[in-house]
């Protein structure tokens, strides 16, 4: 019933000229996301990643749980 | 849905994830024929789900043999949603989350449901049922008078 979650990384350059990793996500982010979410950004060489853009614009829904994981991967990004 | 002062809708949910999307829609179906703002719809369909996700995680604790029963009672200025498990309720209502705390580590990321309820309905109550099971949340929303 629950949709499933969806993510992939694009490369970017910003207008700036960084380099910019685009973690874009779709379909639902629930409790049953962890993977998707967490387990797409603890996958990214955090040596060379510097700038991370999350983009949600084709995801559907979004609940409490999935909030919780956004914030979580925002905790384990600014302790790296 | 004019002429009639209140009107019933109810779900029944497995105790399962996913499944509170159907309360939504139909939450939401109701109250687009009520002649709610789609914003205000909007608002409904989080704490209906909200609500749901309580309910089948905690309430049931995700017992598929359990079901939640969702009651849409439209009136004519408001619609209440009552959202019944078979949980005892809560004996104490969680602190008021801080969004800060949340993003320094300092505080569970979990948590946010109730208050995402509150901050989106015009009344929200969580009553413990008094047989031990059977409690349930009650929310309230009304038409505004200028789009009613």
């Amino acid at each position: 019933m629950q949709s499933e979650t969806k993510s992939h990384v694009e490369q970017l350059t910003s207008p700036a000229g960084h380099p910019v990793t685009v973690l874009r996500f779709e379909g639902d982010i629930a409790s049953t996301s962890k993977e998707a979410v967490l387990g797409a950004y603890q996958a990214l060489p955090k040596a060379t990643v510097k700038l991370i853009l999350l983009d949600f614009t084709k995801v559907d829904y979004i609940n409490s749980s999935g909030i919780a994981l956004v914030i979580q991967l925002l905790i384990e990004a600014a302790n790296a | 849905m004019s002429g009639l002062k209140t009107t019933n809708v109810e779900v029944r949910l497995p105790s399962r994830m996913g499944f509170e999307k159907v309360a939504m829609s139909t939450a939401a179906s109701v109250a687009k024929l009520m002649g709610f703002r789609e914003d205000r719809i909007e608002d409904l369909k989080t704490a209906v789900a909200e609500a749901c996700i309580n309910a089948i995680e905690h309430g049931n604790r995700l017992n598929e043999k359990l079901s939640v029963g969702v009651i849409l009672s439209a009136g004519e200025d408001s619609l209440e949603v009552k959202v019944i498990d078979d949980g005892k309720g809560m004996k104490n209502h969680p602190s008021r989350p801080d969004i800060d705390r949340k993003m320094h580590g300092e505080e569970d990321p979990r948590g946010m449901g109730m208050f995402l309820i509150q901050a989106l309905v015009d009344e929200a109550e969580w009553v413990a049922g008094t047989d031990g099971k059977s409690s349930y949340v009650r929310l309230v929303i009304r038409l505004d008078k200028e789009q009613a």
